[in-house]
């Protein structure tokens, strides 16, 4: 309905993207008098739910731009003592002064070592503002891959084991069910297809066409209720034990049933490959390349061989290359598997035993090995069954194992990147028509994918571990991580010491990251980041501003920002992983911006200059989109906004559609099937049998030995670098005790993004709502047993002493051994009225000692031994 | 749009009211001669914003509606139908 009244002039819709997550649906807003007044979907676009629709969140977006909290000005700590509970006595300050503090400080540190700058970056904001430039930004500065990053919202809970093996098995970001063409779809610890998680309004969208369908989904989770409670079947598991259940599942495929994709593992996996005794490749003797036994011609070849059809190469037997036994390493793994049997599985996991047995028996059976299917005329193999997992299973400190047994699974089938397997996001963007930025994954040494677009450095080839470490995340040593975990960590004085950082952080630089908060242990992320001079742009003053901010810059919501490139370089992490056509979003600014706030890449932009590391920072734009054409490149000594830049781009990008483009807000172009379907199309093959791992912990525990780095001393578990997807006890499983009996878990609530949400006055509204969200939830047996009931306030203690209140929910559907607490809440910040004193906070209860990550991948043990008491 | 508001629900804050299925949109969209439940402009709000499309809206006194075959061919249920108040809403799995 439209009113039109003498008094209003302006009344229209605009397209945009929508920023209140990293999902990047497309959102249309309303706005009178310059007002936005209204969010909807974009018809249209497959970037998003059912006839258009955006979740709640996406809905209430309208209260970023109307939030009175927002700060409208630089504001400047004039207190010198940090800590939490400590007032800053804020000062606003004109534009000029903020500028001149940074530059002044920044130009100091630049003349000694850019180490010493850190930078931070906020998974929410992936969409909310140009997702890869501001790593290479800091890249300008002369900081090398992401060793100097930290980041909030999602933070290290988020997907640094699960991004690993997406980028070295799917060559993207992330994984989701083929819904379209699915049957059987396990999801661990993952909500893909019921609100949150990568592309989260668009897999629900299919999940949901695909569960009229009748399809069957198994969740195995702790508690039951996103995923679980949706499911045809909810299996409650233990936190970080879904390793044992996949390798029990992957065991009764290979040696019990013996039905596995043979083809599929001879052509796509590295199975083949000749090992020798120490576990290690047998490499060709001239081109130095894996090799592998051809059965028919009898003799050993170089793995990519044309002259040996990929049927006829072994998986079993012995054989011998000059002079040395060596063996197809699925020998070793086949063997390795029959430790893992359902029985014990279930003792590890909760999980019962019949039930394990029931999800191997129905994942093989669905499987439709052999079968195949034609879509828009080509053929491909159909393999209905899919496996996918996310922040849940993989936020462990056996993470990195965890995810390889769920992929194994889907391995042993060939359900990878086919019809009705699981896809990672498009690997291939092809380009526009008529326009230039095309990005292909290519195949890289010993057959294995190189994604095109990477946040860090590309998960392949692996960096071989070095020293001395050159930057605060030290991924020199920790080669694998996607984000570096070592600058949260207790212990890290010791660990830069030991590996030779010598720089000291002195200033962070970024994007309102909450990390203070939403990482672990309060005190240790005070004391590691207190001495820094912290910058941040925001919108509001959240917490980690607040204790140890001392210069916050007001940034633009979503819907005052002319963010051209939000979606552009963003297709492998939240384009729509499934067949439908290509939809680009820009975002649009729909109204003007609050106060005197400035987008944050503007303000990086005019740091840079007064830096003297614009031109670099440029340079690099141009590279990033391929920009050939001279005209269009930015040139030496050029300055020009964000919006300028993106004159030029989206000319590259788009050619003659440009203004075609902007004027609609997105662009629309098909997807070629077989660039979703890729896995047969692609000549590569996926490092199942993770042969790096070896050399990795052969250059490590050198490395240790020579700077003496006592990593025994840390705990840190080399024995997590091996090859082969082995069950490792989780460290929070390691802590429990008669006191300590319980393992508190966190989970995502579909109402919100990590914590910025909590300011939300709608979202807040529908919180209070929902029984869940700001309480703790236990079992009602388990509550009734121990003497708890709805409403009593406890305490959660760790065996730290680290203690947490809240109120107590019971629910049925969740484990008796566990307590759950959604997202991030117990917010104490004064710049954000609503979000402060609601929720509990799960966070600050998990140690931030080394032993507690994942020694490859680095992600964070996100389950904590605690006990719970009455207040 | 304010004023429109009060006028469509005079209630002071606090007011229990129950959902009427976007009654004055429907009869709008239905003056205008669209269907219920197939155009957006004769259906409720929460039909057409469903972003897992897990409502149906539509006409059950028209034996041959699309929402009449649903509620047959998956066995639509009411809650405590046997109060005889003839509940409209049906739950289907």
């Amino acid at each position: 309905m439209t009113y039109k009244t003498d008094e209003i002039w302006e009344d229209k819709w605009v397209n945009t993207t929508c920023g209140v997550c990293y999902c990047g649906c497309g959102a249309k807003v309303r706005v009178v008098n310059g007002v936005p007044v209204k969010i909807e979907g974009i018809k249209e676009s497959t970037m998003g739910g059912t006839n258009a629709g955006l979740c709640g969140k996406g809905a209430a977006g309208l209260m970023y731009y109307h939030d009175p909290n927002r700060i409208k000005k630089p504001m400047l700590r004039t207190n010198p003592e940090k800590g939490i509970g400590v007032d800053p006595k804020w000062k606003e300050i004109e534009w000029e002064e903020a500028y001149d503090i940074i530059a002044t400080k920044m130009k100091k540190i630049m003349e000694d070592d850019p180490n010493k700058i850190l930078f931070t970056n906020q998974t929410m904001r992936a969409s909310d503002g140009p997702h890869n430039h501001p790593y290479f930004y800091a890249q300008a500065f002369g900081v090398k891959n992401n060793g100097n990053f930290i980041i909030g919202g999602g933070s290290l809970h988020c997907g640094n084991a699960c991004h690993m093996l997406g980028g070295l098995i799917h060559g993207a970001w992330s994984i989701a069910p083929d819904w379209r063409y699915t049957k059987y779809v396990l999801k661990w610890g993952s909500s893909k297809g019921t609100g949150s998680g990568h592309s989260a309004m668009t897999n629900a969208r299919l999940r949901a066409d695909a569960v009229r369908r009748g399809i069957k989904e198994i969740v195995f989770d702790p508690m039951g209720n996103f995923a679980g409670g949706k499911a045809t079947e909810w299996l409650a598991i233990l936190p970080g034990t879904d390793t044992a259940v996949g390798l029990a599942i992957a065991n009764y495929i290979v040696n019990m049933r013996g039905e596995m994709d043979e083809l599929y593992l001879k052509a796509k996996t590295n199975f083949v490959y000749l090992i020798k005794d120490d576990g290690t490749y047998m490499r060709h003797e001239k081109s130095d390349k894996p090799v592998v036994f051809d059965t028919k011609a009898g003799e050993i070849k170089e793995y990519d061989d044309k002259s040996a059809a990929w049927e006829d190469l072994a998986l079993e037997g012995e054989y011998e290359y000059n002079g040395e036994k060596v063996r197809p390493c699925f020998v070793p793994f086949k063997e390795h598997l029959k430790q893992y049997t359902i029985e014990w599985a279930s003792e590890v996991s909760t999980v019962p035993a019949a039930k394990i047995l029931e999800v191997a028996k129905g994942w093989v059976d669905n499987a439709q090995i052999g079968s195949t299917i034609t879509l828009e005329g080509k053929t491909f193999p159909y393999r209905p069954v899919s496996s996918v997992t996310f922040r849940g299973s993989q936020g462990h400190s056996n993470g990195i194992h965890q995810v390889a047994a769920i992929d194994l699974m889907a391995q042993l089938v060939g359900a990878e990147d086919v019809p009705g397997g699981t896809l990672g996001w498009p690997a291939i963007r092809r380009a526009y028509p008529g326009g230039n930025y095309e990005q292909t994954c290519t195949v890289g040494t010993d057959g294995v994918i190189v994604p095109s677009v990477f946040y860090s450095h590309d998960p392949w080839p692996v960096h071989a571990p070095s020293y001395p470490a050159t930057n605060m995340g030290c991924v020199d040593v920790w080669t694998h991580c996607t984000l570096s975990h070592i600058p949260y960590v207790e212990e890290v004085d010791y660990i830069h010491e030991k590996l030779g950082m010598k720089a000291k952080p002195e200033m962070i630089f970024g994007i309102s990251a909450n990390f203070v908060i939403s990482n672990s242990d309060w005190d240790t992320a005070v004391k590691n980041f207190k001495d820094c001079f912290v910058v941040q742009n925001d919108l509001w003053i959240n917490e980690t501003d607040q204790a140890i901010g001392d210069l916050i810059l007001p940034d633009v919501s979503y819907l005052e920002k002319d963010c051209w490139s939000s979606e552009i370089d963003a297709f492998f992490f939240s384009g729509s992983p499934s067949y439908e056509d290509w939809f680009v979003h820009l975002q649009k600014p729909v109204a003007k911006p609050i106060g005197e706030s400035r987008f944050f890449m503007d303000v990086y932009i005019e740091v840079a200059h007064r830096v003297g590391v614009l031109d670099k920072f440029n340079a690099k734009l141009n590279d990033y989109y391929g920009v050939k054409d001279p005209e269009l490149q930015i040139k030496p000594g050029e300055k020009l906004t964000w919006k300028e830049i993106g004159e030029r781009v989206l000319r590259w990008v788009y050619g003659p559609d440009k203004e075609k483009i902007e004027e609609q807000g997105y662009a629309t172009w098909h997807k070629p099937i077989e660039d979703v379907y890729w896995r047969w199309q692609i000549d590569s093959r996926c490092p199942v049998y993770m042969e790096y791992l070896i050399h990795d912990r052969r250059a490590l525990e050198k490395i240790f030995e020579e700077t003496g780095f006592d990593y025994q001393k840390l705990e840190m578990d080399m024995n997590q670098y091996t090859p082969l997807p082995t069950w490792f006890w989780p460290e929070s499983h390691k802590d429990l005790d008669d006191e300590y009996d319980l393992l508190a878990f966190s989970y995502r609530d579909i109402l919100h993004t990590n914590n910025t949400t909590f300011q939300n006055p709608y979202v807040d509204e529908v919180s209070k709502m929902c029984p869940y969200t700001f309480t703790i939830t236990l079992n009602t047996t388990m509550a009734k047993e121990r003497g708890f009931k709805d409403g009593d306030i406890i305490c959660i203690e760790n065996k730290y002493g680290v203690k947490e209140k809240g109120i107590v929910k019971t629910m049925e559907a969740q484990s008796p051994k566990v307590i759950g607490i959604a997202g991030q809440g117990g917010l104490w910040a004064d710049g954000r009225p609503i979000a402060k004193g609601k929720g509990a906070n799960f966070c600050k209860l998990l140690p931030a000692k080394l032993k507690y990550f994942d020694p490859v991948a680095g992600n964070m043990e996100t389950a904590v031994a605690v006990k719970i008491y009455k207040v | 749009m304010e004023i429109i508001g009060e006028k469509l629900y005079p209630f002071k804050l606090g007011t229990v009211i129950k959902c009427n299925f976007c009654s004055e949109r429907v009869d709008a969209g239905t003056k205008k001669g669209l269907a219920p439940g197939k155009d957006e402009e004769a259906t409720p709000a929460c039909v057409n914003i469903c972003p897992v499309g897990a409502r149906v809206f539509g006409d059950l006194d028209d034996p041959n509606s699309e929402i009449n075959r649903l509620i047959m061919e998956k066995k639509g249920k009411q809650l405590r139908k046997e109060f005889g108040t003839e509940p409209a809403v049906y739950y289907i799995d």
